[in-house]
């Protein structure tokens, strides 16, 4: 996108019937880490790629609980991500103490769009994947920084996110009928592919969940890393150690499904993967 | 010469004052003189009185002039509803046209409530015709006692609440357990702004199969039970649904035990009508019927010679 005179402003409409500053905004999103969503009939998984600056600092948080039954993943500005969750939770509050009821989600992202639509603001530059519970069922949406909201059944967002995104057009149409590990799983196998090679570990990853009787958290890393080893997806430039865990259904399912896929087992003899 | 200066009070804008110079005799028997003066807080200038009726004569005896303004603008500010300037800003208010006891229960499809028509005006009974039931969205029911036109500024604004739930027209909507929490907000908010909406309100409904019945009270006092009542019902009719209710009443056995708590309230409530509605609320949907009369029995025997114990009295 090259510069041109009718960027400078939120409030200029170019010849083409185009708001630049809105596109780019959307560009910014486009330069933050992965973030990726995906719903089953009764679960909402949200995952993001969580990289430190350094060794030294912490990560970077993407994940924000909005209420028991809400939860949102950005990329982006993260800053501007955090102005939007806090404004979330304050809505989601306010009507739980009016009402003594969850917001629905559908009402939410669309004060969330309607947010992005001020003419005195810059807009914000962060897009939102928005999971959610309510009396119809789970609910994943995404919320770009044009105002526009979509639904999804599944959906990345951020840097290397074709990569996910493709991953989950294969198996975007099992998800309803998932159970949450099978949910889970995938959505471990979708941030992997957004890594390029990268051995998937739970320290540069985080994961969350929501569902019927389940409100929404973080999962912590020691489950995700257990998650990771039982599956036998984390990559190829090591193994997993040892032996894996109980798999439970996820066990063979893993090993069928990425072998066929990726061809990268848990046994020795590691064939280089294809991304 | 005594000096018998009356002045009568039958309610906010009704005074009277009449001046009568001669002393000592009946008072019904003088042509009152009547005065008008102008009321001011300080009590150097004079009072005014607002020419209604006479009726009611209140006598204040002998008194020099100050001395009577003075105990007569204590007894204004006494009186409730008027302000004076210099009194500190309240809003209470008294309740004009009131609707007496709402009693619900839970039955085994949803919810039952039966109300009665009146509406009183002080111990008259002036409206027969008051419909205090209204059906709210599509799964609840209010009914509402005590001041009417209160009860008619919370219905225009619970149609905007549910006009505004309805336009969102995604699938969700507000039910019985989310319209009694925001009822219970505004309820308590007005009254901690001493402006309270004079009402004891009954809210219940069905939603996905969940039966709902709560009350609130006019001051934000609310709770969630099986059976509920206001005013009255609470004195009468609750005793009986404590005893006799129970889960998974029929309709028809559910309206038999609404009516034996209405009968009781008819005969023993000066301000109940023999004219009520009862309505129900299930899953599919809010019924309320035809106003109807309940069967009374007066023939006992204590009522057919009352004065045989004492004659020339009624």
């Amino acid at each position: 996108m090259f510069r041109n005179q009718y960027d400078t402003d939120v409030t200029t409409w170019s010849p083409a019937g185009r708001l630049f500053q809105v596109e780019y905004a959307m560009e910014a999103v486009k330069q933050g880490s992965a973030a990726i969503g995906l719903r089953s009939k009764t679960h909402v998984v949200l995952g993001c790629v969580n990289k430190a600056n350094s060794e030294l600092s912490s990560h970077q948080k993407k994940i924000f609980k909005v209420d028991d039954h809400i939860g949102v993943a950005i990329a982006g500005l993260t800053a501007d991500g955090r102005v939007l969750s806090r404004y979330m939770r304050s809505e989601c509050i306010n009507y739980s103490y009016t009402y003594e009821s969850p917001l629905p989600v559908g009402r939410l992202v669309v004060q969330l769009a309607d947010k992005a639509q001020r003419s005195w603001k810059r807009p914000y530059g962060v897009g939102l994947l928005v999971a959610g519970l309510d009396e119809k069922g789970a609910h994943l949406y995404y919320n770009c920084p044009s105002g526009n909201y979509f639904e999804y059944q599944a959906f990345a967002i951020g840097s290397r996110s074709q990569a996910a995104k493709t991953y989950l057009e294969r198996r975007f149409e099992n998800f309803s009928e998932s159970t949450r590990e099978d949910l889970i799983k995938d959505a471990l196998m979708a941030i992997r592919e957004t890594l390029q090679g990268e051995t998937l570990k739970s320290s540069i990853c985080t994961v969350a969940v929501v569902g019927a009787g389940e409100p929404f958290h973080i999962l912590d890393q020691e489950t995700v890393q257990k998650l990771i080893d039982s599956f036998e997806i984390a990559g190829t430039e090591e193994g997993p150690a040892a032996a894996p865990d109980s798999a439970a259904e996820g066990g063979s399912a893993a090993e069928g499904g990425a072998a066929s896929e990726q061809g990268a087992p848990a046994d020795e003899g590691v064939a280089p993967m294809d991304i | 010469m005594t000096r018998d200066i009356d002045c009568a009070w039958a309610g906010p804008w009704t005074w009277v004052g009449c001046l009568n110079k001669s002393s000592g005799k009946s008072r019904q028997a003088q042509a009152p003189t009547i005065v008008m003066f102008l009321v001011q807080q300080d009590t150097d200038t004079g009072l005014l009185f607002l020419f209604r009726n006479l009726t009611e004569f209140l006598s204040l005896g002998e008194h020099s002039s100050l001395n009577f303004i003075t105990q007569l603008m204590e007894s204004i500010q006494a009186k409730q509803g008027l302000v004076g300037p210099n009194d500190p800003i309240q809003r209470t208010q008294l309740p004009y046209v009131t609707g007496t006891s709402v009693v619900a229960l839970k039955y085994k499809d949803g919810i039952l409530m039966a109300a009665d028509m009146g509406g009183s005006y002080g111990s008259t009974i002036r409206y027969k015709s008051v419909e205090r039931i209204k059906p709210i969205g599509k799964h609840s029911l209010l009914g509402a006692s005590g001041e009417i036109s209160d009860f008619q500024e919370l219905l225009r604004n619970l149609d905007e609440l549910i006009l505004y739930d309805n336009m969102w027209d995604d699938g969700n909507s507000l039910g019985p357990k989310e319209l009694h929490s925001y009822l219970t907000r505004v309820m308590y908010n007005r009254r901690n702004k001493f402006d309270p909406l004079w009402n004891s309100l009954v809210l219940g409904g069905v939603k996905n199969g969940q039966k709902y019945l709560g009350m609130v009270s006019m001051i934000g006092v609310n709770f969630e039970d099986s059976h509920v009542a206001t005013g009255f019902g609470n004195h009468l009719a609750r005793p009986i649904l404590r005893d006799e209710w129970h889960e998974n009443l029929s309709y028809e056995d559910g309206v038999k035990l609404l009516e034996k708590c209405m009968r009781v309230l008819l005969y023993r409530d000066r301000s109940a009508v023999n004219k009520l509605q009862i309505a129900k609320i299930t899953e599919e949907g809010t019924t309320i019927s035809q106003p109807y009369a309940l069967k009374t029995f007066w023939g006992f025997t204590a009522f057919q010679n009352p004065t045989a114990g004492a004659e020339g009295s009624w």
